[in-house]
């Protein structure tokens, strides 16, 4: 019974700033994340039980403030289609000295340009360190296209820093 | 490219702090367990009641003799006496 509080506890300290974050990825420009967190957490907590430990637990938490999201956004509106699919390239990994280079407001301004969706993707495959399989886990969308959106987001990162780098160089 | 994202994310949510646990989540709830003796004493506290031998049993289960009915009967006759007696003196007093 300690156990468990002390684990109710833990969860809603560490996934609380974490889910905030990831739900800003997924809805940005939406308010009172801290009350739709917290709500989120405690549907996680009730459901404790169910938690099967196959999966990690933030895979699962992760799922479960997904879904709550998409029902919330069901509710409001039909969800549409943001995927920036039609850019084709080819999968391509960027070096890190590449980035090195770049402070994180660069950062930032990158990650801003690309569609929730594919924040979510970089949010949880570079900062959660989630493999695709995971990801898929959380997102219900097959791993084949997540490698496929995924270098797509590199690439669009990748030109719009290079483009700043230049912009840059022409001053 | 990981690490510079990771960092983003990682100022990103250094930035955010958990609000107060509530106490919905850290009040008590009830165990199954709980639920389980809560109900053996509901079922054995209605065995203790309606067992033959049990005062309610023979409460219910009792039989006035012809031969008492007019005793009661005078016992209630002057209770009700009293209770009448009782209240026209409150009565009085009021006045």
């Amino acid at each position: 019974m300690k156990d468990k509080a002390k684990l109710m506890e833990n969860i809603w300290i560490e996934y609380h700033p974490k889910l905030q974050v990831y739900l800003k990825q997924i809805l940005p420009g939406s308010v009172d994340l801290e009350d739709r967190v917290s709500d989120i957490l405690v549907k996680v907590i009730a459901q404790i039980d169910s938690y099967n430990p196959e999966f990690a637990l933030s895979t699962w938490i992760y799922r479960i403030a997904r879904n709550t999201q998409i029902d919330e956004i069901r509710k409001i509106k039909p969800i549409e289609a943001e995927y920036d699919d039609e850019i084709i390239t080819n999968s391509e990994t960027p070096e890190d000295l590449f980035f090195k280079q770049y402070n994180l407001e660069s950062i930032r301004e990158c990650i801003e340009i690309l569609s929730p969706h594919q924040r979510e993707l970089i949010f949880l495959y570079f900062y959660e360190g989630k493999n695709y399989r995971e990801i898929s886990e959380i997102t219900e969308i097959p791993v084949g296209t997540l490698k496929f959106r995924m270098s797509c987001c590199k690439k669009i990162i990748k030109d719009s820093l290079e483009k700043e780098h230049k912009h840059a160089n022409n001053y | 490219m990981q690490t510079t994202i990771k960092n983003y994310y990682d100022l990103e949510v250094s930035k955010i702090k958990a609000p107060p646990l509530p106490t919905i989540i850290t009040k008590k709830t009830i165990r199954p367990w709980e639920n389980i003796l809560l109900a053996s004493i509901a079922i054995f506290s209605m065995v203790i009641v309606y067992m033959p031998g049990s005062y309610n049993s023979r409460i219910r289960n009792l039989t006035i003799s012809p031969n008492n009915r007019e005793t009661i009967k005078k016992d209630i006759t002057r209770v009700f006496q009293q209770i009448d007696l009782y209240y026209s003196e409150k009565g009085d007093l009021n006045d």
